[in-house]
């Protein structure tokens, strides 16, 4: 999953043409809460 | 865990991943409009989960269990095969355009690409809930109703510009949630493959991470 965010998700998100940089950085810092917070809970 | 009881509980993981693309797919039959920021919102948040889930359910139980080697073995090589589908299988993504072979380009509708692109990111999510639950049920669980989240923009940005396109919802849903079920072949053959081959559950663990 390293080589798919990083090669592929990530410049998605962050090039230059993309318009909401600032609202996926959001949506990246929730996704990780939310995985650490299921891992806490169920794993 | 029995060989049967791990295969059918990949299969409930998986079922969950392809449920939650599927319920996104279904999208396709509204007239729903998605902005352009809730998709970027989703791929930032895709890209948590998973980066999390890499450690959580792969990284920190395969290093936990000392298996040092078989982990960067497996980093290694699972990078390596994504690295090869990213070049042979032609795809597209939203903003930075296409990717794969030039002759290839001209013959494939854009929408069928953007399927594409989302299916290549699928293999591995669906390989890493069918190690993780090899591995431990719960953990299986957990990385399965993680991962299944992001899996609803992933529906919907496949099936809704099919449907736009082949001037079909049926046909839009069906194509979204297959590529669900892309996962949910992924999972249970990582789960079969892994529970035989105890001795080398370090390297899929490895494997599906680097991917």
């Amino acid at each position: 999953m390293t080589y798919i965010v990083v090669e592929e998700i990530l410049p998605e998100i962050l090039h230059e043409a993309s318009t909401y940089r600032k609202i996926a950085t959001v949506g990246f810092f929730l996704g990780f809460y939310v995985m650490i917070y299921l891992d806490a809970l169920l794993g | 865990m029995s060989l049967s009881s791990v295969v059918s509980s990949a299969l409930v993981n998986g079922l969950i991943l392809a449920g939650f693309t599927g319920l996104g797919s279904l999208v396709a039959f509204t007239s729903l409009k998605i902005p352009k920021w809730g998709l970027d919102f989703s791929m930032g948040f895709a890209a948590g989960i998973m980066l999390v889930a890499c450690f959580t359910s792969l990284i920190i139980p395969s290093l936990e269990m000392g298996l040092y080697l078989d982990l960067s073995i497996g980093f290694v090589l699972g990078a390596l095969v994504v690295a090869a589908m990213d070049a042979l299988i032609p795809h597209e993504h939203l903003v930075v355009g296409y990717e794969g072979p030039e002759h290839a380009r001209r013959r494939l509708k854009k929408a069928v690409l953007i399927a594409l692109a989302v299916a290549i990111h699928n293999v591995p999510e669906g390989l890493a809930v069918g190690v993780s639950t090899a591995l431990s049920e719960r953990l299986g669980f957990a990385t399965a109703l993680a991962i299944g989240l992001q899996d609803v923009p992933e529906g919907i940005a496949v099936a809704l510009p099919l449907a736009v396109l082949w001037g079909s919802k049926l046909k839009g849903f069906a194509t979204g949630l297959l590529t669900g079920l892309v996962e949910t072949l992924m999972a249970v053959t990582g789960a079969l493959v892994f529970s035989y081959a105890t001795g080398v559950l370090g390297v899929g663990m490895g494997f599906s991470a680097g991917q």
